[in-house]
């Protein structure tokens, strides 16, 4: 399914934060978790994952470190205190805005 | 790997942040593996895993864009260059640091001429200069006849204009002079020892005009 370019934008950061509140994880993870529980519903370009980890990254959101596993270097992100308490805000909103859309919605 | 590589090298030449450019497309590379290997688990060709990878990614130039408006050139080389002038200004501070302490410790160590003593006493003096405090601790009379005293000078803090030339002291034998110095440390000491003529009337003068007179004959009463 396709969506709305701004609808996965805006919610991008707050499922990146809530994957990585989890454990620490490399980008390629990190879309494959995405994908899998949202049943292949995101369907987005791989790459764009990149510029929204550096974005949280320089925000101090999430912090990067190289860590080697099975002979493989690759780049990890996990979760800072600060990104700790943006999800939280963040998912309250989610909530507040999602309820809302869906009393609007139950109207017909 | 020519597919790769080619969008590899699109994406990273577009960074303007060039500084950047070799982490971004290092990470951009390990996805690229990971997901040409599942696709190849799931039964792709080596080939075809690769094109698939690459079209997965997503348009170069798009990505590139976004990455510039986080890797942002100006504020880039801000930070790059703000980074290097700190160390620049920290290696200096280190080394001064490091020498200070050296000449520190260097300073309390004890204070006795190279040359053989034919006798010493304490003169225990001290004189208070713009620049230096000055401790005159002992005098010596070696045996090939030369005198020697040793000193602990301590650089006043509240003296700004400072200089490597400041001698706070010199020492005018009964003939006029032999100097005598120190540099800028904060602590210096030593022991300086000088030819004279004679014990008795041995004149120091210092940098503000003070003089002191010592007495280095062997039949002073102060004699240890």
């Amino acid at each position: 399914m396709q969506f709305d370019k701004g609808l996965i934008a805006g919610s991008a950061s707050l499922l990146v934060l809530n994957l990585l509140k989890e454990k620490e994880c490399y980008g390629y993870e990190l879309i494959k978790t995405l994908k899998d529980r949202s049943n292949d519903t995101f369907d987005f370009k791989e790459g764009t994952l990149y510029p929204i980890l550096h974005r949280l990254e320089s925000d101090l959101m999430i912090e990067s470190f190289s860590k080697t596993v099975n002979g493989r270097t690759r780049k990890y992100y996990r979760i800072t205190q600060k990104g700790l308490k943006q999800l939280q805000e963040e998912k309250q909103q989610w909530e507040n805005f999602s309820s809302a859309i869906n009393q609007v919605l139950a109207y017909e | 790997m020519n597919e790769v590589n080619r969008y590899l090298d699109e994406v990273s030449s577009r960074i303007k942040f060039f500084y950047d450019r070799k982490s971004i497309r290092q990470e951009l590379f390990e996805h690229l593996l990971d997901s040409i290997d599942d696709l190849m688990n799931e039964g792709m060709s080596k080939e075809q895993a690769e094109k698939q990878a690459v079209m997965q990614m997503g348009n170069a130039k798009q990505i590139a864009q976004e990455l510039n408006q986080i890797h942002h050139p100006i504020l880039g080389w801000i930070w790059w260059i703000s980074n290097k002038v700190m160390i620049l200004i920290l290696i200096p501070l280190v080394l001064t640091i490091i020498v200070q302490a050296g000449t520190t410790v260097y300073s309390l160590r004890s204070l006795e001429p190279y040359d053989k003593i034919a006798y010493s006493f304490k003169i225990n003096e001290k004189v208070t200069l713009p620049t230096h405090t000055v401790f005159l601790h002992q005098g010596f009379v070696l045996e090939n006849g030369d005198i020697a005293i040793s000193y602990r000078a301590f650089r006043n803090l509240l003296y700004s204009r400072s200089g490597w030339s400041i001698i706070p002291f010199s020492i005018i034998d009964s003939h006029g002079g032999s100097s005598f110095t120190t540099n800028s440390f904060l602590i210096t000491a030593g022991v300086k020892q000088f030819h004279v003529d004679d014990y008795e009337d041995i004149i120091l003068e210092f940098c503000d005009g003070q003089i002191l007179s010592l007495n280095f004959a062997e039949d002073q009463s102060w004699n240890e």
